[in-house]
């Protein structure tokens, strides 16, 4: 069965050589669309893209540090240079650095997150907004999460700047809707790569956090998150802009036992 | 080609008209078996005859009043026994009027929270075997930016609307594992009774439009139906207790929200 619903659309997904952002892209190359495959690690980039390449899908990899706008800046472009356009913009990329208590956080730390966070999102999506505007068409998808929304202990700099982020998408949900272009948020629950790592930090944490969801499991990036993402990408979300999607099974509601050992 | 729906049962309260129709019309379209059920049973049968017609499903019909228990009991009941299943629910029927909060008699109350609240409590209590059995089930419930936002005037429909959100999230933690996710579409979009009003008072319509982001009002079919059609598929399997806003961007920024009352 083909699906075409993202048929002659280009999108950009930041943080896809795994993980989250690459079951998104998975399911966006199955959807029809071409993809610009952006990331930091390289090796893994290049894999990832060979791998839907040889599977039939229109993708290219580029190196992206969203901490840098000349990079970020060069991923919209690239998408333009290679496809036309750049009608898709999936904000995902994310380094985690493990947790620690409020007072313990350096101001470099909290910097370099809201560098990944928001304003390598800014970038982008400022970059690709005379694109999207031109075409009167544009999905802008942004990955946020539910530390931010219910402010979890151990990660400051994430929360702050993963909220910051969400506030950013609904303000321009709500500028640049007149311009047909939709900007919706998902917070996921899934067994992304920071997931992976916090289980080796927290594991009795991560395991109770699991089982506390209400589907009693965490999700798969292409399964559970990228059906959803492509529904956000594609002609059916066109009248839905500045939404949070939690994708997670329910764990977002009844309360969550997060209480990771801070340490005195 | 297979479609999205097909082997899945849909029932769908108030399908003939605005949200309800939209939604039951996109479902159809995906293939799956229709029961829709509402009081006025005409208008029911005439809109059977169009999703029949236009989409080769089978549609079955009942007359329901949703304020009443039994009534809402039987057409669980009715659809299990004709289809044989019951995955996906859109409880849609529902209505508001505008009024003072101090005018509002306990009799008006309780009517509003008949139709608005219980009616979707008791479908999805009626519908939880089956679906538990089924080990799937899609519950779509309507809310509304009234309820959200707490819109002056219609203190009915706000609390009612907000009940049933948090009845929703509810059934989402606590039905989770059974396979059964439960979600919410907060809409805005024309009805006929909208299109009336507005072709007879073409300034409220400009003035109503710049208060949508989007620009444009949005349509039950083309702009409603998707969404209940992805709530109600494999995508969004791993997705529940969500609020959903589809409304051009509405949601977001406050409206200037001044219905006409009497004192």
């Amino acid at each position: 069965m083909s699906d075409t619903r993202l048929a002659g659309r280009a999108a950009v997904i930041t943080g896809a050589s795994d993980g989250i952002g690459l079951g998104i892209a998975q399911r966006y190359a199955e959807a029809g669309a071409a993809i610009v495959l952006s990331d930091v690690d390289d090796a893994k980039g290049e894999s990832a893209t060979k791998a839907l390449k040889e599977k039939g899908a229109r993708v290219v990899y580029q190196h992206c540090d969203v901490t840098k706008k000349d990079d970020v800046l060069a991923v919209v472009a690239r998408s333009v240079f290679e496809f036309g356009s750049v009608d898709i913009l999936v904000n995902n990329a994310y380094r985690g650095e493990g947790i620690r208590r409020v007072e313990q956080w350096s101001d470099d730390s909290l910097q370099a997150n809201l560098l990944m966070n928001l304003y390598g999102p800014k970038w982008a999506m400022e970059a690709a907004l005379p694109h999207m505007k031109a075409k009167k068409w544009g999905r802008i998808v942004n990955i946020c999460s539910l530390n931010g929304v219910n402010a979890h202990m151990g990660s400051m700099p994430y929360n702050s700047s993963k909220e910051a982020l969400r506030s950013y998408t609904r303000t321009a949900a709500r500028e640049w809707a007149p311009h047909g272009i939709a900007a919706n948020i998902i917070c996921p629950a899934a067994a992304s790569a920071s997931y992976k790592k916090f289980t080796e930090i927290a594991p009795e944490v991560a395991k109770a956090t699991a089982a506390a969801n209400p589907m009693g499991r965490m999700g798969d990036p292409a399964e559970d998150i990228g059906g959803v993402a492509v529904f956000l990408a594609s002609e059916d979300a066109r009248y839905l802009t500045g939404n949070t999607l939690f994708v997670d099974g329910g764990g977002h509601i009844n309360g969550v036992p997060w209480t990771p050992d801070l340490g005195e | 080609m297979t479609k999205e729906l097909e082997g899945r049962v849909a029932l769908v309260t108030g399908a003939s008209q605005g949200i309800g129709q939209g939604c039951s019309r996109a479902i159809a379209a995906a293939g799956a078996k229709m029961f829709i059920a509402q009081r006025n049973v005409e208008n029911a049968e005439e809109e059977a005859k169009y999703l029949r017609a236009t989409y080769g499903v089978e549609v079955e019909v009942m007359k329901v009043d949703v304020t009443k228990r039994a009534e809402v009991d039987a057409m669980v009941k009715a659809c299990v026994d004709k289809f044989g299943k019951l995955d996906i629910l859109v409880n849609n029927a529902g209505a508001s009027v505008a009024k003072r909060l101090e005018n509002t008699t306990d009799e008006e109350m309780s009517y509003w929270f008949d139709l608005n609240y219980f009616s979707v409590f008791w479908a999805m209590r009626a519908a939880f075997p089956i679906m538990k059995a089924q080990k799937y089930g899609r519950i779509i419930n309507m809310g509304s930016l009234n309820g959200v936002n707490a819109h002056m005037f219609t203190a009915p429909y706000n609390a009612s609307k907000e009940a049933v959100r948090a009845l929703t999230r509810t059934a989402a933690v606590e039905w989770g594992a059974h396979g059964i996710t439960a979600n919410i579409i907060c809409p805005a979009a024309n009805s006929r009774n909208a299109e009336e009003y507005f072709a007879a008072n073409p300034e409220m319509e400009k003035a109503i439009l710049q208060q949508i982001p989007a620009g444009r009002f949005g349509q039950a079919e083309q702009d409603i139906g998707p969404v209940a059609l992805f709530l109600a598929s494999a995508a969004s399997g791993f997705m529940t207790g969500n609020t959903i806003y589809v409304d051009g961007g509405g949601h977001i920024n406050g409206v200037p929200w001044r219905p006409y009352v009497e004192d």
